[in-house]
């Protein structure tokens, strides 16, 4: 038993524990929302992850997202699996560094039970998202989470499977930078709603 | 043809005909390739939008992402 895991049995159950640890989570995207959603669940007790990403850590991710300096150049799913593994040797992580594809969406995602978007631009979320909510999966977007001090972050539930957070409003641009504070709200809200699916 | 009222985000919205998806979008100035629908809590498949008009009473949850990541 890894300390992680030693020191989660202090908050939960060995039953949730194990709810946590059946669930495989699919994260497309590991920028400022993926790489913090993924710390987020590993923390929380989720074990099985598929990470996905085609870029490489750069000095402006530092800002927002889960790397440090020496992560620089690399590219981001190899960067935030080490990450994660430091937090826990024994995760089961599945990385695919490269472009996502919609045509091979299903197949990079299959065996997945929970699905959270973490992509930059508007026409990828709404792409991944109308991909998957009709399939039998539970899934976590996002939606505005630029600047700072804007709306209040809300969560809105579509369908049976679908959940989406953020102020759904304040795009991230020159005007709205991505701030570390704003865009780790929007995550740790994405990572609440998948535990309330997984234990609630 | 006369107004109908409808129910948008959980808002009361009016508008002045029946009118499909895709075009009270884009009277909203609302780019349809940003968009996720539901229509009496039914999932709404992009293709769709053209052809699903709206009637009095729906109520529809539109989410119109914007970029950040």
């Amino acid at each position: 038993m890894t300390v992680l895991q030693q020191g989660l049995e202090r908050y939960l159950s060995a039953g949730q524990l194990d709810r946590l640890a059946s669930v495989r989570v699919g994260i497309a995207g590991c920028g400022g929302l993926g790489s913090n959603c993924a710390m987020l669940l590993a923390r929380s007790g989720i074990r099985r992850f598929t990470l996905a990403d085609f870029d490489l850590v750069d000095a402006s991710n530092l800002n927002r997202q889960f790397f440090f300096p020496s992560d620089v150049g690399q590219p981001k799913v190899e960067a935030l699996g080490r990450r994660l593994l430091e937090l826990d040797p024994e995760l089961d992580l599945k990385l695919i560094n490269g472009r996502l594809e919609a045509e091979s969406l299903p197949q990079v995602y299959a065996g997945c039970d929970i699905l959270v978007e973490a992509l930059d631009k508007a026409e990828y979320k709404a792409i991944f998202c109308n991909l998957f909510m009709e399939r039998d999966v539970f899934l976590v977007c996002a939606s505005g989470l630029g600047g700072f001090g804007g709306a209040p972050m809300r969560s809105r539930k579509l369908g049976r499977n679908m959940v989406c957070v953020g102020d759904f409003s304040t795009e991230a641009d020159e005007a709205n930078p991505p701030l570390a504070p704003r865009v780790m709200q929007a995550a740790a809200m994405q990572a609440d709603a998948v535990l309330a699916r997984i234990l609630g | 043809m006369s107004e109908i009222s409808i129910t948008v985000n959980g808002q009361p919205e009016t508008c002045p005909h029946s009118l499909s998806l895709e075009d009270y979008l884009a009277g909203k100035g609302i780019n349809p390739h940003k968009v996720v629908a539901e229509l009496n809590g039914e999932i709404l498949k992009p293709q769709s939008f053209k052809e699903r008009i709206l009637n009095a009473g729906d109520e529809v949850e539109i989410i119109h992402f914007v970029g950040g990541g």
